[in-house]
């Protein structure tokens, strides 16, 4: 094959604008969802050129359009200030990436109970605010668990808990009451059952779904402490403790009364199984409520504790929403007005109107009488705890769900607690 | 005029290089020094702990099986890909009429994403296939495969299969089309019957593609996550974890980010010890241009 010659300045050239077109574009535009419509009102108003541009990093998907609300406002008070709202699928791989290259975002929207955030105050990434005004809006009672060696490195903002949904109209119609203990809970799964109607929608494949059950499981058997203990106390093997007969037993309920197939539910078609009625009873956190209405879900909705043999089941919760600010950022004060913003009663209203979730900020009220009935025990002394979760070392929730669901296929007990021994080492 | 040839060949091939090289080789060199420290992924604390990261996987249950499930995987999806494609490229060579139209339709998996296929057929498998199930009366299909222990594998197998076949005929399918039609004619005057036709004409011709098509398709089997992801996510209880999925796991959901990249790195040599086996192995069949 005879090979066509080309001069050596036409390669040359080539080569050039192949490595122009590969620099060119930046590639941090395909991560950035700028609130257009805010720049562009933005832009007029500002002749000056040394507007401050700080970026917040938002973990969660269904608040991007409340949280471009309050910029819009939090700018218009601030005109020196811009913020630029980053919201990306896999936002908790995206971000952790980010602070291991040392690229912090100068606001974050972070989870400030769980292990991961600790390991990453650890690496002095975020800015110690202990006794900054930008606190001073927040309940302190939600400040005590998420110190850090006694230091505040964020601002909560909202809370998230966990509990039973249940279709209320059709309760109504079988004529059942809400259970308030695990034999009333039997009972009423039996009577639902009776009716042809799978009593609950689980989604028993995913891990982080079954984590919770699991939690939830432990905590109305044991207790506050005996649950903490039953997983944390090294002394004791799984299958010794007193706790584990019972604990099968439970996992073994919530799976006897869901669909057969529930094991390989999805997390978005189990709720749309309570959605379209076709399950009465759904464990879920409230985080769940907005997929029921956008399923067009017309049934009215309540939401009870698991219940407990006491009759008063206890729920858990931990801190959904919180900012915290790059220790490094050029702009710190700029970012402590955008934080002390979000927490201030107004941003704080208008988040917990659109979006559901109790907020810490003190004078806050959330109506969604929905959840009311789990939500309002998070002001109620000795019915709230803390996930356990959250005391764990980190990745070690993420085995622990998988581990469940696992037992949930296998239906083995001894082979469970032999591996939760070897996961919370208690070999 | 020689020198500057060699200086043309040269920079045409630097764009190659330096992308490989930023996207490949760099990563792969980063990727070896985290299997040797002790860094979770989050936090900034990396201290150097050599090779114990290694000997941790060797006895570690997990990797075992998830191993196990890998290399089953890899033959079953070996053997299918070759003697399907094969088979479908010696009909799709055969037939006369409408032969644009069935190709199109062989190679329409092809051009959808590993991820959306699994997307799709996780959706057939949950809702489609029960009722299909139900309606022959059949116990095992009337419920979801991929929660069933057992069947979850095979439906996994399936899946990459009904996709992976589609580039392997076409590949096949040209190799074929390659061979000089002069022998094949002359062998059947000789004689020959259609089997010492295939594996004594046309097998030999088609063993460079057959070399392609098996390092390839071990490498999807040994490397495979995103039709796995999609379908079961590793589940039921873990039967269909492949050691990509397990390399997720350890360093996005169990933060075990080196522990992850010595596995990483371990598969990387496997991967490459068979190829060059597998390379050595077939020179000696194939037919040289």
């Amino acid at each position: 094959m005879k090979l066509k010659k080309i001069s050596l300045f036409q390669v040359i050239i080539l080569i050039l604008s192949v490595c122009l077109t590969a620099c060119g574009g930046n590639s941090s535009d395909a991560k950035r969802q700028d609130s257009d419509e805010t720049a562009s009102q933005n832009k007029e108003s500002k002749a000056t050129t040394d507007v401050v541009e700080i970026e917040f990093f938002n973990q969660k998907s269904e608040i991007v359009d409340f949280i471009n609300d309050l910029i819009v406002d939090f700018e218009s008070e601030n005109p020196g200030i811009k913020v630029t709202q980053t919201q990306v699928p896999d936002a908790k791989t995206v971000l952790n990436s980010r602070i291991a290259s040392g690229d912090v975002p100068d606001v974050v929207g972070c989870y400030p109970d769980e292990a991961e955030f600790q390991a990453m105050v650890s690496g002095d990434t975020f800015a110690d605010l202990t006794g900054d005004a930008v606190l001073e809006n927040v309940d302190s009672s939600f400040l005590e668990d998420i110190k850090i060696d006694g230091k505040d490195y964020n601002v909560p903002l909202t809370l998230n808990s966990w509990g039973i949904y249940y279709n209320k109209t059709q309760f109504k119609a079988l004529g059942l009451e809400v259970p308030t203990t695990w034999d009333d809970f039997i009972d009423v799964c039996e009577t639902i059952k009776a009716t042809g109607i799978t009593p609950l929608a689980t989604s028993l494949k995913e891990g982080w779904t079954t984590g919770h059950i699991g939690e939830a499981v432990a905590l109305s058997i044991a207790g506050a402490d005996g649950a903490c203990d039953f997983f944390a106390d090294p002394s004791v093997k799984f299958e010794d403790s007193v706790y584990y007969g019972e604990f099968i037993n439970r996992l073994d309920t919530f799976a006897d009364y869901s669909k057969p197939d529930a094991s390989s539910t999805s997390y978005a078609d189990a709720a749309g199984e309570f959605a379209r009625g076709e399950a009465l009873m759904m464990p879920q956190g409230i985080w769940t409520l907005p997929m029921f209405q956008q399923a067009g879900m017309t049934d009215e909705i309540g939401m009870f504790p698991l219940p407990n043999d006491e009759g008063k089941g206890v729920i858990q919760f931990g801190v959904d929403l919180a900012v915290s600010i790059s220790a490094d950022t050029p702009h710190l004060e700029e970012a402590k007005a955008f934080a002390a913003f979000l927490a201030s009663p107004k941003a704080a209203q208008y988040l917990a109107d659109k979006e559901g979730s109790p907020s810490t900020i003190t004078g806050v009220t959330t109506d969604v009488p929905e959840t009311e009935g789990v939500t309002s025990l998070l002001f109620e002394t000795g019915r709230n705890e803390k996930w356990y979760h959250f005391s764990w070392e980190p990745g070690i929730d993420g085995e622990w769900g998988n581990e469940v669901a696992s037992y949930f296929v296998l239906r083995d007990a001894k082979l469970l607690a032999q591996t939760l021994n070897g996961l919370f080492e208690k070999n | 005029m020689q020198k500057q040839n060699r200086l043309i060949y040269f920079l045409l091939s630097l764009p190659a290089f330096v992308l490989y090289s930023v996207f490949f080789i760099y990563p792969l060199m980063n990727g070896f020094i985290y299997s040797l420290q002790d860094w979770n992924g989050v936090g900034r604390d990396k201290d150097f702990v050599g090779i114990s990261n290694y000997i941790t996987l060797f006895s570690d249950i997990r990797v075992r099986n998830t191993l196990s499930f890998t290399l089953r995987y890899t033959i079953a999806l070996l053997v299918g890909t070759i003697v399907l494609s094969i088979t479908i490229a010696l009909l799709l060579d055969s037939i006369i009429k409408a032969r644009g139209f069935f190709r199109t339709m062989y190679f329409m998996p092809a051009v959808l994403s590993t991820l959306t296929v699994g997307l799709i057929w996780n959706q057939l498998f949950s809702n489609a296939l029960p009722q299909f199930g139900r309606l022959i009366g059949s116990e095992s299909l009337s419920s979801n495969v991929l929660g069933d222990v057992k069947l979850a594998f095979w439906a996994v197998v399936f899946t990459a299969l009904w996709q992976g076949l589609a580039t392997n005929v076409l590949l096949f399918l040209s190799a074929l089309q390659n061979i000089p039609k002069d022998l094949i004619e002359a062998a059947g005057l000789d004689g020959a019957n259609k089997r010492q036709i295939f594996f004594r004409i046309k097998l030999p011709f088609i063993i460079p593609t057959l070399n392609i098509v098996i390092i390839l398709t071990a490498k999807n089997g040994l490397m495979a996550f995103d039709n796995i992801f999609a379908l079961t996510s590793g589940g039921p209880a873990r039967t269909t974890e492949s050691i990509g999925m397990l390399i997720y796991k350890f360093a996005f959901e169990e933060f075990k980010y080196s522990y992850s990249s010595a596995l990483a790195i371990l598969i990387f040599v496997i991967i490459g010890i068979l190829t060059i086996i597998q390379l050595r192995t077939s020179e000696r069949y194939e037919v040289k241009a």
